[in-house]
């Protein structure tokens, strides 16, 4: 798992059973208001929708049900209620949810769907095959006749996998203008060279390279391959035409396979193909043989040669003769790579779409979630908070920073189970202003007030953020039960998390106790141009306001999903912080959104952490 | 902010620590708002060595904009012997290159959007295309080649993961830029 601090996005495609929506009722999503396009994973519905809208929607009911406090609506709410809500929170523990996490910048976004897609929910297809090492694209009819690995002078080390160069076999020789051969295949990050095999390879030229190895390391197993293929290319009936090579012959074949397969005639009824009636495969009855003397031999060869000429098992697996010892590695072609574009798996819109030029990294078309859905990013408050030990019962605070990448400004929910669900060990978490806004994206500001003006003097009245240290200064800070800190497209907020006591006993570990994980349930909403139905599939944000002609109708859209905040692991408890009822947080009445004064902007908050 | 009086600042936003060590900077291209911090030793002294008459080429190093060079990293242009002729040959880096702490870099060519983590060893002639990340401690094995979207590991450093669309949003360096 990455490095603390990190948030994950959960997919909605995680949950495939039927959920029950008990948002607080305070805060009804009214019913009335019809699921427009842009209306993408909000749910609010009895558990008996019809299907067809629930796959479309991969199912992601909100199933959301948080006491008051959390929301500052209810003042007098029992904590303890949290405890039955358990169930209803995203739970981060639960194996379902390790499937359906992401950061964000691994999302895409369908604009069809209105709805998040994880690498689990998207369908690829390849584009362009290519040789990582020589960037030569690699036909797929060759890809199909002579396999998935480069053909031309690109071989990998067989004992470390670096690449091998080739190199005159005589040094003295590399002085000359011409080097003459032999030549060898040397590996410069451990110096294995193709004179160290048994018998040695030595190539007469160093060009063409492949053709000259497939003669040298022709093993049984390739002879077995080649064998293989001719059997099957015979029991196709047709020999003659290759039938890899065709794609009217690969559909041909293809088809039989599901014909076959399922059973159901269905399928096969409309394809007549040549091949159809010929089609009872027949396997090669050829069991693997193993050869009690070569088997032997091995063994003696062990005994002399020792472990240390022994191949490893990813060493031996690479390779298809699987080698018992060094000497008998060949070098390895490198392995073919794709460019892949990738479809929405529920509407089979094209959703990223890499240029087919190998050595260009542009797309036309990329439909990132970065671009559609807000990004959040934590930092420590305080900066002697160590990730990786949190003090028991201490206030840890933290800065939540959510940054708008619409162009249409955005008022957030924040909403948190009271107490981190699915743990015997549950710390307590406050965000401590729930709801806010964010201000709208504009590129030109970011490179107008970022840089020309880069300290547009701190307006007084705005205090800096307090350095490490004193507590008490924090809870009198007005702006801790506020928005900490409001600029152009983010807004920052203050959690409180109090981890608990945590023994470090066996289970504890197996469970892996420690690690202090925070769902938040992220519920956005903001007011964007509808009708834009003419608007193209290609990669614009959503919503970019022109106000170019036709009437343009503004309607409030409303969207959420969960995500986990990795806030660090709890450590051993540290003597004199002892357990105590967290600060009252001041809380915000219900219904008076927040807002905080508009601070020019001073210092921009990285929005991305950098390694540092 | 005592690190402000560290750097030297250029005309084209370049900041340079005054404790980097840079040689040969009549041979050396930064292409603006690149940051060069402490102990960073940069060899543009080592440049191509040409038949006398010739012009001599010019740039050993070239250093594209919004590249953050860490503490104690090394660029060294790679060095080969060529029919019997020792010889430098250039290097160059594209635009929002990280080089982590303690790396050392002999690479000929790297592409832009590309962080390198702490202590890796880019070897000779190597070419690292645009969005790569290398993780820490990575060494990089002479004469090869990194293809974009690529997360490298190890030692040699292998292809572990392919990095997302994202990739050069991720890796942009221009907040750091700023921060500095
Ligand atoms: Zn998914
Ligand atoms: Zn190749
Ligand atoms: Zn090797
Ligand atoms: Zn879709």
């Amino acid at each position: 798992m990455s490095s603390f601090p990190y948030i994950h996005i959960s997919c909605p495609c995680h949950e495939d059973r039927p959920q029950t929506f008990t948002i607080d009722s305070a805060r009804p999503i009214s019913p009335s208001k019809s699921p427009s396009k842009h209306d993408f994973n909000f749910l609010p519905t009895d558990p008996h929708t019809p299907t067809k809208r629930r796959t479309l929607l991969g199912g992601f009911t909100p199933s959301v049900s948080f006491d008051g406090g959390n929301l500052g609506l209810d003042l007098d709410d029992d904590e303890e209620l949290t405890d039955e809500d358990d169930e209803n929170n995203f739970d981060p523990r639960d194996p379902r949810s390790a499937f359906s996490l992401f950061p964000i910048e691994n999302l895409l976004y369908c604009e069809d769907c209105h709805q998040i897609r994880c690498p689990r929910c998207v369908q690829e297809e390849i584009v362009c095959w290519y040789c990582p090492s020589c960037l030569f694209e690699v036909p797929s009819s060759t890809v199909k006749s002579d396999g998935n690995r480069c053909t031309r002078n690109c071989y990998l080390c067989p004992v470390c996998t670096a690449l091998l160069a080739v190199i005159p076999v005589n040094h003295s020789s590399g002085h000359s203008d011409h080097p003459t051969g032999p030549f060898n295949l040397f590996c410069s990050h451990c110096h294995w060279t193709t004179s160290d095999l048994i018998p040695p390879i030595q190539l007469e030229k160093p060009t063409s390279i492949s053709a000259q190895l497939s003669k040298l390391t022709h093993s049984p197993q390739d002879t077995e391959f080649i064998r293989l293929k001719q059997h099957y290319a015979q029991q196709l009936g047709n020999a003659q035409e290759d039938f890899t090579n065709s794609p009217a012959a690969l559909t041909r074949l293809m088809g039989l396979y599901t014909g076959l397969g399922s059973g159901s005639g269905g399928h096969g009824g409309s394809r007549k193909g040549r091949g159809v009636k010929k089609l009872e495969m027949k396997e090669v009855d050829r069991p693997r043989e193993v050869n009690e003397e070569q088997e032997l031999e091995i063994v003696e060869r062990m005994a002399v040669e020792g472990l240390e000429a022994t191949t490893t098992a990813k060493q031996r697996l690479t390779q298809p003769h699987e080698p018992r010892f060094l000497s008998d590695l060949t070098p390895t072609a490198v392995l073919l790579r794709t460019k892949r574009s990738k479809r929405c798996r529920a509407c089979r819109h094209i959703l990223v779409k890499p240029e087919s030029k190998v050595q260009t990294t542009r797309f036309r078309i990329r439909l990132v979630a970065l671009n559609y859905i807000p990004s959040l990013t934590i930092k420590r408050l305080d900066s002697t908070i160590t990730w990786n030990n949190l003090t028991p019962h201490k206030t840890h605070r933290f800065l939540l920073t959510v940054t708008n990448p619409l162009f249409d400004p955005i008022s957030v929910s924040l909403l948190t189970p009271r107490r981190t669900p699915g743990t015997a060990f549950a710390s307590r978490v406050t965000i401590l202003c729930p709801e806010f806004e964010v201000g709208a994206n504009t590129d030109v500001w970011d490179d107008a007030l970022m840089s020309t003006k880069p300290a547009a003097a701190t307006p007084s009245g705005v205090s800096t953020p307090p350095v490490a240290g004193s507590f008490a200064s924090f809870s009198k800070d007005p702006k801790m039960s506020t928005v900490y800190e409001q600029k152009m497209n983010y807004t920052s907020v203050v959690i409180e998390v109090v981890p608990p006591e945590i023994p470090d006993t066996r289970e504890t570990r197996i469970r892996d106790e420690r690690l202090l994980e925070i769902p938040i349930y992220v519920r956005v909403e903001f007011e964007a141009e509808v009708d834009r139905d003419d608007e193209e599939g290609g990669g614009g944000k959503p919503s970019h306001s022109g106000a170019s002609g036709g009437a343009v109708q503004r309607e409030r859209v409303e969207y959420s999903y969960w995500c986990v905040v990795g806030v660090g692991r709890v450590g051993d408890p540290v003597e004199g912080v002892v357990a105590s009822e967290p600060n009252t947080p001041v809380r915000t009445p219900v219904g008076t959104p927040v807002k905080a004064p508009r601070t020019p902007a001073a210092m921009r908050t990285p929005l991305r952490q950098v390694r540092s | 902010m005592s690190q402000k009086s560290e750097y030297i600042q250029t005309e084209t936003g370049n900041k340079v620590s005054r404790k980097s060590l840079i040689i040969g900077s009549q041979n050396i291209i930064l292409g603006g708002k690149t940051i060069i911090q402490a102990d960073c030793c940069i060899r543009g002294d080592l440049r191509r060595l040409v038949p006398q008459g010739q012009n001599a080429a010019a740039v050993a190093i070239a250093v594209g904009r919004y590249c953050f060079l860490s503490k104690s990293c090394l660029l060294r242009p790679p060095s080969k012997t060529y029919r019997g002729q020792f010889s430098y040959y250039p290097m160059k880096l594209g635009d929002h290159v990280f080089v982590g702490e303690g790396s050392v870099i002999e690479a000929a060519v790297i592409g832009s959007y590309v962080n390198i983590g702490k202590n890796c060893v880019i070897g000779k002639f190597s070419i690292i295309k645009d969005c790569v990340r290398i993780e820490d401690g990575t060494v990089i094995a002479p004469n090869s080649v990194i293809p974009s979207f690529s997360s490298v590991e190890g030692h040699p450093g292998i292809v572990v993961e392919e990095l997302p669309e994202t990739a050069a949003e991720m890796l942009e360096l221009k907040e750091l830029y700023k921060s500095i």
